[in-house]
């Protein structure tokens, strides 16, 4: 009797409150924004995030012990489906890797059409980033925009590679075939959509009151921090660090071009958001200079059937549309590597999660997922 | 520049601009297709179901060089031959293509020297059984069985 007396004394709702436990929350691994088989556990107090830990392998295929087992140029299309959203970077850094290690010279004309497709690739990721980002947020509309974009760009990769997505698009020494009649024309075409599209979305989301609530000073992260996790890619760049493998170390013929590389200021998710959006317009200005200056010459470089790199190991990396995506071949003088490391960059981008979310809201986890844009498939291998 | 940030609020410009977006594309043209009877454009280099070509005669093409098996990321090709010991050749007894496994990278039909195998423009694949996909060469030179859906 005593109890329920002194329960009734003290006001017992604000006494509920104060003696809430932290609770532990499993997101995913089936949680649809985490853009794959990402499981977070979640340490809640109330619903702010006090602790946070990725569980991740869930989708891992070994993509670096087969390419032991298979020759050098068999390995590629595996490489496709690391990062399945933009195939042609991926393919591009493993196969400069293996040109590198051979001493391969690509010719001019290859590099100008790999630029190409390079690029496209970026802005084909950076549209679906910005279509599940928003879809993640709550911005409906412009998931379906954004992909009639993309729609445009993969019709391009159909018509020059064969494929739409895993679309093993170029080959030790250069590309499988020439260019076909009308790619040029395609490209060009999609180039003048473009800005008009792009300033649709900022129209849709920049200024808009609900976008800016969710996203200004959610994920802030501060450029020491930044460098010291290792990030790369728009979400260093985010963070006011100017930093970009394009201009650092020219790989292709990228000192040939000229753009710019758009930094933010406060490192938030809104200014990475901010971030992309300007790469995709400066890969359109690449794309254009690269477009109007194909060189004539050969597709491809004479490269032996059977390649045997010389003994030796090499390390090369290029700015995939996520960040650094690099490969780290050993090669014994024999047809297949000895050993190839991947260093992908969802899989680093990836570890700023805690830093970002502690202190924030679980929807709040959601949109940091999002502006990191990692995909899965990278980060296990 | 505090006021006129102000106004745009009150007066909700911001969403008034997004909505004319919405509003623009639901007076333009359709970008979707109503998919089984609208088909969009498939372009020649698409890289689909495999197929063997024959020769006038209505025989294979195939010399048996094994190249499309070795030259495979997942060894889903298989061939199997027999010499011949009238002309010393190598005479094609089976072959088998396992499209579960396969990647659609296209290095088969890109090392055959006779353009005996090749990955055409048809992309429609679903079968009910797996042992549907495994093909035989006679299966490769006619296509694959196609199942009609029905109401």
């Amino acid at each position: 009797m005593d109890e329920v007396k002194n329960i009734n004394k003290t006001n017992f709702a604000e006494e509920f409150v104060d003696a809430t436990e932290e609770l532990v929350l499993n997101m995913g691994p089936q949680h649809p924004s985490t853009h794959g088989v990402l499981r977070v556990i979640l340490k809640l107090h109330h619903e702010k995030v006090v602790d946070l830990d990725c569980d991740i392998g869930y989708l891992h295929r070994g993509v670096e012990k087969i390419s032991e087992t298979l020759s050098y140029k068999l390995a590629a299309p595996y490489m496709d489906r690391l990062d399945y959203i933009s195939a042609v970077s991926n393919n591009l850094a493993y196969i400069e890797t293996i040109e590198k290690l051979a001493g391969v010279e690509v010719p001019k004309k290859a590099q100008y059409i790999r630029v190409i497709l390079t690029e496209l690739a970026r802005i084909s990721s950076h549209l679906l980033w910005l279509a599940t980002h928003a879809l993640d947020i709550g911005a409906m509309t412009v998931f379906l925009y954004c992909f009639r974009e993309r729609e445009e760009i993969l019709n391009i990769f159909e018509m020059v590679t064969g494929a739409r997505l895993t679309t093993n698009a170029f080959r030790i020494g250069g590309l499988p075939q020439d260019v076909p009649e009308g790619f040029e024309k395609a490209v060009k075409d999609f180039c003048e959509i473009l800005p008009g599209r792009i300033s649709e979305y900022e129209a849709l989301l920049t200024k808009n009151r609900i976008w800016l609530a969710r996203t200004k000073n959610v994920g802030v992260i501060s450029p020491e921090d930044a460098i010291a996790i290792g990030l790369t890619g728009p979400s260093l760049r985010g963070s006011g660090v100017k930093w970009d493998l394009r201009k650092a170390h020219p790989y292709e013929s990228y000192n040939e071009f000229e753009f710019d590389i758009p930094t933010g200021e406060n490192g938030d998710t809104y200014d990475r958001y901010l971030v992309r959006l300007e790469e995709m317009r400066q890969a359109r200005r690449i794309i254009l200079q690269a477009i109007d200056g194909i060189p004539e010459g050969d597709f491809t470089a004479k490269v032996p059937k059977v390649l045997k790199p010389p003994k030796g190991e090499v390390y090369h990396s290029i700015e995939a549309p996520k960040g650094e995506l690099g490969f780290y071949v050993i090669s014994d003088g024999s047809t297949k590597p000895y050993r190839v490391k991947i260093k992908g960059p969802s899989f680093y981008n990836l570890q700023a999660l805690k830093k970002m979310c502690l202190g924030h809201y679980v929807a709040d986890v959601v949109a940091i997922i999002g502006t990191l844009d990692i995909v899965l498939g990278e980060i296990d291998r | 520049m505090r006021m006129k940030e102000l106004v745009s609020k009150v007066l909700f410009v911001d969403l008034i601009k997004g909505l004319s977006v919405t509003f623009k594309s639901m007076v333009s043209h359709a970008v979707t297709e109503q998919y089984p009877k609208e088909r969009s454009k498939i372009y020649e280099r698409f890289r689909g179901e495999p197929r063997m070509a024959v020769d006038e005669n209505g025989k294979t093409k195939c010399i048996a060089c094994n190249l499309c098996a070795m030259n495979c990321p997942v060894g889903c090709i298989t061939v199997e031959a027999e010499r011949d010991p009238e002309t010393k050749k190598r005479v094609l007894t089976r072959y088998v293509f396992d499209m579960q496994r396969c990647l659609f990278c296209g290095f088969c039909e890109e090392i055959c020297p006779v353009n005996c195998i090749q990955l055409t423009t048809d992309y429609e694949m679903s079968q009910y059984d797996r042992k549907d996909f495994v093909l035989e060469l006679n299966e490769l030179e006619k296509g694959m069985e196609k199942i009609k859906y029905k109401k």
